[in-house]
């Protein structure tokens, strides 16, 4: 999602007013930031994967919401967390992002249909600007600001939606990871089951009894 | 790659910059500017 995310700030805005709006609009984009800081390291297409999985998003939630609360001193830290965690929800319906693992990743891909990508940002500015104006626009002239705000963020998506679509893109939807797995309590409980069975069989023949028997016989 | 080294191709002066990379902070610093000008416009009137 691109101009989707600013739309969640504002939206969230609404909800703890005292929260700065530029701390709030780089939480909803920060693990696109990340991905993009960390890239100078080991290549952004691998970070990505990392900063955009559950876990990888989860620590960066918190982390954000630490240093919003420690070094800006200011109440709202929740509102930072909700807005860095908001990022993979909003992400699903663009692109594949992934679960557990940082490689089975799932999403609606609508980057790779960039009319229907249009159409659902446009929709989540539009109602989230609406709400930000209900909230905080009460003269003509604050509206006003609202709606070249909303029409600038339509028209950023309107952008990157027509780029996207010169690609000539290919819709690959998914909704199931890559391959099956098992939970890993379950491969966990086979791996010990399996480390104490192999010293057994391992270990050195040892003669049955019958084989005793007959030896004597 | 050190922290300096990375602050450098973040301004641009490194020689293997990467211009995808550029590019990308650029697009994700229009919605940013938009809303925090905007944000800023809007209290101001209040």
């Amino acid at each position: 999602m691109y101009a989707g995310h600013a739309a969640v700030a504002l939206a969230l805005k609404t909800r703890d007013p005292r929260v700065p709006i530029a701390p709030l609009v780089l939480a909803c984009y920060g693990p696109d930031w990340l991905e993009t800081f960390l890239g100078f390291f080991r290549g952004r297409s691998e970070m990505a994967l990392y900063t955009h999985y559950l876990p990888g998003l989860l620590t960066g939630a918190l982390a954000a919401a630490a240093l919003y609360t420690i070094l800006l001193r200011r109440p709202g830290g929740w509102v930072i967390l909700a807005g860095w965690l908001l990022h993979w929800p909003a992400d699903f319906f663009t692109a594949h992002k992934g679960l557990l693992s940082p490689t089975d990743r799932v999403g609606l891909d609508l980057y790779n249909l960039p009319a229907a990508d249009f159409a659902v940002e446009a929709l989540l500015i539009l109602a989230c600007c609406a709400l930000y104006g209900r909230t905080f626009a009460h003269s003509r002239g604050q509206r006003r600001w609202v709606l070249a705000m909303a029409a600038l963020l339509v028209g950023l998506q309107a952008m990157l939606d027509s780029g996207l679509a010169q690609a000539r893109p290919e819709w690959n939807p998914s909704l199931s990871e890559n391959q099956w797995r098992t939970q890993r309590i379950f491969v966990l409980s086979v791996w010990v089951g399996q480390s104490l069975c192999m010293p057994l069989a391992l270990s050195p023949a040892t003669p049955s009894a019958s084989e005793q028997w007959r030896s004597m016989a | 790659m050190d922290l300096t080294e990375a602050l450098l191709k973040l301004l641009g002066f490194a020689r293997d910059w990467s211009a995808r990379a550029r590019g990308f902070a650029f697009l994700l610093s229009l919605p940013l500017l938009v809303v925090t000008v905007a944000d800023w416009r809007i209290r101001r009137r209040r």
